[in-house]
């Protein structure tokens, strides 16, 4: 009876042993985990992580590989931007009515490969701000984060806002 | 209702008991009890994206953050800047890039917008003034490009860079 309980608990702990070695053998194959975050991260992290990078530093992930640059060149991201940067009602505006550019060739200089149509509006968009919408950025937010209204004789068609 | 106490359950099948304000940084978990009506204490709410370790981590954070003003809405005007991260949130990044890429999923899925805003900005210093191979061996990306198409794009970008 003892020589049989014995011989159970020989079996358990050579059975432990053996569970620890298959363990250990396990987790010495396990790689610490390494990311790819060009792939393995979801576009709209990338989108949030762009919203505190330049313009040079997010030309830069472009050149990096080709899912960052299929992420960041996109005519998504550009539209994004453009929402952010200028708001709902000129995003509305220029690329969903599609109002500015109605064709490319209004910008000179193009490389020979052109941008998406967002990147051109986008561009277009920060030049006519830098030129004509001296008072742009003084509009506010009202409690529905609607633009309150600016008459701004330059600005597009004369007003900002478009709600 | 302040030490009223929820469950949070891990991927990895451990639970930790939280309280009900701190988890609610969460926006996913607050919609879950307010919507659900999951408010008793023997209540357990699974996360099955968010294992132990960085669960501990995110509610390590919360716990921290639990008497800050709520982050304010996007304003998508505003200038973002990356030098405003607390030297506590600092020190509390300063973690292995696995980490830091699983604290913004778990930040993301669990809408935790402050953790992601500040998970996203580290990363974006590691981005920022980097050449794109430097951005490579940062975060384990491989390029696929070959030398003449990083050249093209290079090229592409040309036209709106910042000087």
């Amino acid at each position: 009876m003892y020589g049989t309980n014995m011989d159970n608990i020989n079996i358990s702990s050579q059975l432990i042993d053996t569970m620890i070695t298959l363990d250990m053998v396990t987790k010495s194959h396990q790689q610490p985990p390494k990311f790819d975050w060009s792939v393995d991260l979801m576009d709209s992290i990338w989108y949030h992580i762009s919203s505190y990078l330049t313009i040079n530093d997010i030309h830069r992930l472009t050149r990096t590989c080709s899912s960052l640059y299929t992420i960041f060149a996109s005519h998504d991201f550009w539209s994004y931007l453009i929402r952010r940067q200028f708001g709902h009602a000129i995003w509305q505006r220029s690329i969903k009515n599609s109002l500015l550019l109605p064709n490319d060739q209004k910008i000179v200089g193009l490389p020979r490969r052109n941008p998406c149509h967002s990147k051109l509006i986008y561009f277009e968009l920060l030049k006519r701000k830098r030129i004509s919408f001296a008072d742009f950025n003084h509009f506010t937010f009202d409690t529905n984060r609607n633009y309150t209204t600016i008459v701004e004789p330059s600005s597009l068609n004369g007003y900002v806002c478009g709600f | 209702m302040a030490g009223h106490k929820i469950k949070l359950q891990s991927s990895d099948g451990d639970t930790f008991d939280v309280e009900v304000e701190i988890a609610k940084q969460s926006a996913t978990i607050k919609t879950m009890l307010e919507d659900l009506g999951m408010d008793e204490e023997e209540d357990v709410i699974p996360l099955p994206n968010v294992n132990s370790a960085i669960l501990k981590k995110v509610i390590q954070w919360a716990t921290h953050h639990k008497d800050d003003p709520p982050p304010p809405e996007d304003d998508e005007n505003r200038e973002k800047n990356t030098n405003d991260i607390s030297s506590w949130d600092q020190d509390f990044l300063k973690v292995d890039q696995g980490t830091l890429f699983e604290l913004i999923l778990a930040a993301n899925y669990l809408d935790i917008k402050g953790l992601l805003d500040v998970t996203c900005k580290t990363v974006a210093n590691m981005i920022k003034g980097k050449t794109p191979e430097e951005i490579r061996r940062t975060f384990n990306i491989k390029n696929d490009f070959t030398p003449q198409e990083e050249e093209q794009i290079k090229k592409e970008n040309e036209w709106c860079e910042e000087k």
